[in-house]
């Protein structure tokens, strides 16, 4: 059973393995805080929480100290040193969106970069960020697009059922997969993902106009390869398809990922004229929408060149589909062939077939 | 005894023969067998769950029927709206907003030459007026009914036949998103291919599934919040001052706090074109948003082919009277506001936008633009926020 919450956490458990920077919207109160200190707990990393709102600039971008010569340099914090320390572990900016602008900027550099003044933090670092949506915060910013463009966003919500188990036993939460080493290898998403964007050139950057978007997702070269990259990781990992949906969505926005799902589905799909060709032996979907598909595609090239011998194999297409799956399907399909019928071509066996059930269905 | 899917095939074909454009929506839906249902149900996750005694006494126009009410829930979403409006299945609420969400979808229904088995719930029956949003009946209905239960796709709340899962459609939330707008494509299509065949709650919903709207109170909260603080630094960082402290830390070089404060205009257009209760709501609301944000005291410009401006503080603002009526000329008012000193460094107009606008921004500050109504936005130099009028109903997605 995969509820969406579960989903949020095993995406949160891949973003983390991936080392790619989460942020959490949430209302106050859920429990963000909690889970995300759990999770480190149980993997055994250092867990370092920073309070964003409380702090000023200098703490994320060094303390600028003038030295002998005259020279500056920018000092670490204490909890950056720490981390240093630990070799790694998890930096958890709590209470994002009530930092002021200025922190936000100082944020982009160690979000990006794992830089912290003149500190670099080790590449295992990951860093998971908290945010109360605006409206919900007092004294909330909105975040900057810029800075918002570089988090994964998921979407804490919290539902009765596992908060009512959670008071009784115990709060449960998944333990951080090792990242599997062979992350090198070509997963659907890395050849999905290009493909989908060369047929849709447009989305590869859709900067935010409107205040709204601007602090959530939104698709940009940028977040499209931490897409990708998330993706990958959550198959090898074996994720349930809605947990990468959440990972996709949580990169590029809504908008982009429902074109690239609704592209994947069709992409999917086998060509029209090559059913057309072998139009008793090619495989088909085995969906019903999928089928529906295949066969209004079929439609759609005749429509465009249509001959007898065309004609027919669609016939025997809809048949295969009237046996193999769903006679409805089929016969919405042979209302069409019906009306395509090209001149001089002898009438279809297969026709007389679907005649009682569209009469049955009060069609004819 | 499980469903008869050949009657279930008939009852897809005759549908689709109507509606065209469910096909993707419809193909997906994974029929389920729940002896002593009584009726058809829908969960999140797309299973549509029919009682095979019910569904077999069914003539193949009321099943197409049904599979057109039932697609209908997950179309528009009404589990994760009646989530939004706070339903509960103690208090009765979740029965009352699946009736709600009954009556959006019949009315639509009864157009159709398609007739739900039984005695349907219809806005008439209920004695409300058509083409309202399930949320719209949900607050005007008193009691409810007892009726027939369309599961949790349609008010949210589990039930005992629910799988909880996806289908064999493998419907997530995301693909449901997919599907919603797949169908809301088929739909705008078909309707521009054949003006006048799609009913008009659908076409309602097809358009208002592209553009995401948000509260316009949040918007403008926002929007105030953000000038507030870009225009005054209301609390931020700068280097340009050092800090008092800094011979204390010296090396360390540590910011100071800049807070100048924000002054702001609210310049309310009191033509006889403004409706005085949307007027009173547009005011009352704005101010409010604008004293929580933290002005205290704002100018108050009240303008119609003449303006006059009071200072005025926020806790005081029920006690001011607005005069006005006749024509509009807002330039007056947005002139004398950015005259006023202390200058203001945002100026919040309200108007229901039936006015002359200058071409150019009148002065230098931060212009924010509600209008009530449909009327037509303010020039590029302010932000327009439109706030609907009492009279108009809300499009669906301004709920959330």
């Amino acid at each position: 059973m995969t509820t969406t919450a579960d989903a949020t956490l095993q995406a949160l458990t891949v973003a983390i393995a991936a080392r790619v920077p989460v942020l959490m919207w949430g209302a106050p109160g859920t429990g963000k805080t909690s889970v995300v200190r759990e999770l480190a707990s149980r993997a055994g990393m250092h867990c370092e929480t920073v309070l964003a709102s409380i702090r000023e600039p200098s703490d994320f971008s060094g303390l600028p100290v003038v030295r002998p010569d005259g020279t500056v340099s920018f000092a670490p914090p204490s909890w950056a040193q720490r981390l240093v320390e630990h070799s790694g572990g998890l930096l958890f900016l709590d209470e994002l969106s009530t930092a002021p602008p200025a922190v936000q900027a100082a944020l982009l550099r160690v979000v990006l970069d794992r830089t912290v003044g003149d500190l670099e933090l080790p590449a295992s670092t990951a860093i998971v960020a908290a945010a109360n949506p605006p409206e919900q915060a007092a004294g909330g910013w909105d975040l900057s697009a810029p800075l918002a463009n570089r988090f994964l966003h998921l979407e804490w919500t919290t539902d009765g059922r596992t908060v009512a188990h959670g008071l009784a036993h115990g709060f449960s939460v998944p333990v951080v997969p090792e990242p599997p080493t062979h992350a090198t290898t070509t997963s659907t998403w890395s050849s999905l993902i290009p493909a989908f964007l060369t047929a849709r050139p447009h989305l590869h950057l859709v900067a935010p106009t409107d205040i709204e978007q601007s602090g959530r997702a939104w698709p940009s070269p940028r977040s499209w390869h931490m897409a990708m990259r998330l993706g990958q990781l959550a198959e090898l990992m074996g994720m349930d398809r809605s947990v990468v949906h959440q990972l996709l969505m949580g990169s590029v926005g809504t908008a982009a990922t429902v074109e690239l799902l609704t592209w994947v589905d069709s992409f999917d799909l086998p060509d029209p004229e090559d059913v057309l060709a072998k139009p008793t032996t090619h495989p088909l979907p085995g969906r019903a929408d999928q089928v529906h598909a295949v066969l209004m595609a079929i439609v759609a090239s005749l429509r465009h060149r249509n001959s007898a011998e065309r004609w027919h194999a669609a016939w025997q297409v809809a048949d295969r589909v009237a046996n193999d799956h769903a006679p409805d399907i089929a016969a919405t399909t042979a209302i069409e062939l019906a009306r395509l019928q090209p001149r001089g071509a002898a009438p279809s066996p297969s026709a007389r077939q679907f005649v009682p059930l569209l009469r049955e269905a009060g069609v004819l | 005894m499980s469903v008869d899917l050949r009657r279930l095939g008939l009852a897809r074909l005759r549908l689709l023969d109507r509606r065209p454009y469910y096909a993707t929506g419809l193909y997906r839906l994974s029929p389920r067998s729940v002896p002593g249902l009584g009726t058809a149900a829908v969960d999140r996750h797309w299973n549509l769950y029919l009682d095979p005694d019910a569904a077999a006494e069914w003539t193949i126009d009321h099943y197409a029927a049904v599979l057109e009410h039932e697609l209908g829930h997950l179309l528009r979403d009404h589990a994760t709206r009646a989530d939004l409006q706070g339903v509960h299945e103690h208090d009765g609420s979740a029965k009352r907003f699946n009736i709600a969400a009954d009556a959006e979808i019949n009315d639509d229904l009864t157009d159709s030459g398609l007739a739900l088995p039984g005695a349907p719930v219809t806005p008439s029956t209920l004695g409300l007026p058509d083409g309202q949003l399930a949320e719209w009946y949900f607050h005007r209905l008193p009691v409810a009914p007892d009726t027939c239960d369309c599961g949790s796709g349609a008010h949210g709340q589990a039930r005992p036949w629910d799988l909880d899962r996806p289908g064999d459609g493998g419907v997530d939330p995301v693909t449901a998103e997919v599907l919603r707008s797949a169908v809301a494509d088929a739909v705008r299509q078909h309707q521009s291919r054949y003006p006048g065949s799609v009913p008009a709650g659908l076409i309602r919903w097809a358009h208002a599934l592209g553009r995401s709207a948000v509260d316009w109170r949040t918007l403008l909260r926002r929007l105030v919040r953000r000038h507030a603080a870009t225009t005054s630094g209301q609390v931020d960082y700068t280097m340009s001052r050092p800090s008092r402290r800094s011979h204390v830390t010296h090396p360390v070089v540590p910011p100071s706090l800049r807070r100048p404060t924000p002054q702001v205009a609210v310049v309310i257009d009191t033509s006889g074109s403004m409706s005085e209760g949307d007027l009173a709501t547009a005011v009352t609301e704005t101010t409010a948003v604008l004293a929580q944000s933290g002005m205290a005291e704002m100018w108050l410009v009240s303008c119609d082919t003449q303006a006059r401006a009071q200072r005025v503080r926020a806790s005081r603002l029920r006690q001011v009277s607005l005069t006005g009526g006749g024509g509009t000329d807002l330039e007056v008012g947005l002139r004398l506001a950015l005259g006023q000193w202390p200058r203001p460094d945002l100026v919040v107009t309200i108007t229901d936008g039936f006015t002359p606008w200058p071409t150019d921004p009148p002065g230098h500050a931060v212009f924010v633009v509600c209008v009530v109504g449909d009327g037509p936005p303010a020039p590029g130099w302010a932000t327009t926020v439109h706030i609907p009028s009492s009279g108009s109903p809300e499009t669906s997605r301004d709920i959330f």
